[in-house]
């Protein structure tokens, strides 16, 4: 299989069989849908989609607006014309739920398009819409929403900003990143890099093949990670402030010198380590649970 | 009904008859009267005096039994029935609109509008199947291997390529549907960097 696509240098490294071609003109079709919703307090916005952008950010209005911007690309200006329109996409009101939907329909008798197709979202919805993302092959951002936001995502680079209340997101292979977030988080992310800074709350973080960089505020309440085959760095101002509980099988630890953990108990596995570490005088303080397997963990003060 | 045979000269006797206007007062004076009878103390006694009778028990059965009997209004029912009949209907039709509104309102008409340019853009051509029979057969070759068998990582190894074939398999699904851009070349390096990091721990146990 021989495919043409755009100079993109990090994969030379890796695919050897590279040439490159003359300069082309590429016809840029697309198509814009405009909607708008009505919105009341129990209503939810749901998004599907497939190798689509999707910007999510809050505003003053108590309504709904959607701008859905498909488009094909093709050296012939009437195959991208023609393959634009098997983007199907679906965007209605369903009792309480708000639907947006895209998906690809190759018309019967059709070959697979020629063209390089593609959908991105631009949504303005009032801070306290809850929003679930389900996403396939693409890029999410969503900021400055306080109520609910779920995500499942594949093949997809998340972006959160600004976001209070309930997060629940699922990765896989992606990329999360999310700053001044204040409320419950979940996690659960498999071959996902995530980096997460600017912290209020609680945090349950469940990661496996990936690399985890948490820049943990003084207001994180409690963070609770479990992890294997993951890099993890937590970076923290003053990590003494919290308690940590520490459990680590076949992974390797770089903790703070200044830092006196102790062993908490002698296992017979050697290569488990139980480690815990409270604040000194101290009454109230966040408790940190971490446990790890065949991973890297390193705890380091930010100076 | 029958009619008065000397109508004519009846109406001329009565508009001939005098007319008389009450005192000024009168009227008043009558139901000031009447008021004070009717709160005195000697009117209430009166009252009292009246003598009680009890209706036999006949009386009675007769009320009973007509009141068990069926009225019959058609004219009045007919009427009743139809005018509720519409009133439903129309209740149920407002009911249904606003459900179906409520329920199934999907938002105001979407606007639709199109645009054309051109892009130009430096293609390459990639051959992403190039390093698969190598990687095919390493990956055997450790499968079958008796020293690759006795390693902790044995299954973990496996497992982990054939999660990363399949990724890579849905990524190159996906170029087929939605043609390639730079975040799915980026994607597919990705699995393919750690794809050949499983397959260079795989060769050191072949």
């Amino acid at each position: 299989m021989k495919r043409t696509f755009f100079l993109f240098p990090i994969f030379l490294i890796f695919l050897s069989q590279v040439s490159l071609s003359a300069q082309t003109a590429l016809q840029l079709i697309s198509k814009t849908v405009e909607k708008e919703f009505a919105y009341k307090p129990g209503n939810e916005l749901n998004i599907e989609g497939e190798k689509a952008d999707v910007q999510v950010e809050s505003w003053d209005q108590d309504k709904i607006a959607v701008q859905i911007i498909f488009s094909a690309q093709h050296p012939d200006k009437k195959t991208a014309q023609r393959e634009l329109e098997w983007i199907q996409y679906q965007a209605e009101k369903v009792q309480n739920k708000i639907y947006l939907r895209n998906y690809l329909k190759v018309p019967s008798g059709e070959e697979k398009p020629a063209s390089t197709l593609k959908a991105n979202y631009i949504i303005k919805v009032p801070s306290d819409c809850p929003v679930y993302l389900k996403s396939q092959f693409g890029m999410v951002r969503i900021r400055d929403l306080a109520n609910q936001v779920r995500l499942n995502s594949t093949f997809t680079n998340i972006g959160l900003e600004n976001i209070q209340g309930s997060i629940d997101i699922t990765s896989r292979f992606g990329d999360l990143d999310g700053k001044f977030i204040d409320g419950t988080m979940f996690v659960n992310a498999r071959r996902t890099d995530i980096t997460l800074q600017e912290l209020k709350g609680k945090y349950d973080l469940k990661t496996s093949y990936g690399t985890l960089n948490i820049f943990a505020d003084p207001n994180v309440a409690d963070l609770k990670l479990t992890a294997d085959n993951t890099k993890i760095h937590l970076v923290s101002t003053d990590p003494s402030r919290f308690a940590f509980n520490i459990e680590a099988k076949a992974s390797d630890l770089t903790l703070p010198d200044q830092m006196n953990f102790n062993v908490l108990e002698a296992s017979n596995d050697p290569s488990v380590k139980k480690l815990l570490y409270k604040p000194v005088g101290k009454e109230y303080y966040a408790n940190f649970t971490i446990v790890v397997t065949f991973s890297e963990f390193t705890l380091s003060v930010d100076k | 009904m029958e009619l008065e045979q000397n109508r004519t000269t009846l109406k001329k006797a009565i508009l001939a008859l005098p007319s008389y206007q009450a005192p000024e007062g009168l009227w008043n004076d009558i139901a000031q009267q009447l008021d004070e009878e009717a709160s005195s103390s000697s009117f209430a006694s009166v009252i009292d005096e009246l003598p009680e009778y009890r209706p036999p028990a006949f009386v009675w059965e007769n009320i009973n039994q007509a009141l068990e009997e069926p009225v019959s209004k058609p004219a009045l029912k007919v009427l009743s029935s139809s005018f509720l009949t519409r009133a439903a209907a129309v209740l149920l039709i407002i009911a249904a609109s606003y459900l179906g509104y409520t329920l199934f309102n999907t938002g105001n008409e979407a606007k639709v509008s199109y645009a054309e340019s051109t892009i130009m853009e430096n293609p390459v051509e990639i051959d992403f199947q190039e390093d698969e029979p190598m990687i095919r057969m390493v990956s055997q070759a450790f499968e079958k291997s008796p020293v690759a068998r006795q390693q902790s990582d044995y299954d973990r190894l496996l497992g982990e390529l054939k999660e990363l074939d399949q990724a890579r398999q849905d990524v190159l699904d996906m170029m087929e549907s939605y043609g390639e851009d730079s975040q799915m070349i980026k994607e597919l390096a990705d699995i393919e960097r750690s794809r050949t990091d499983i397959v260079m721990k795989m060769a050191r146990f072949i």
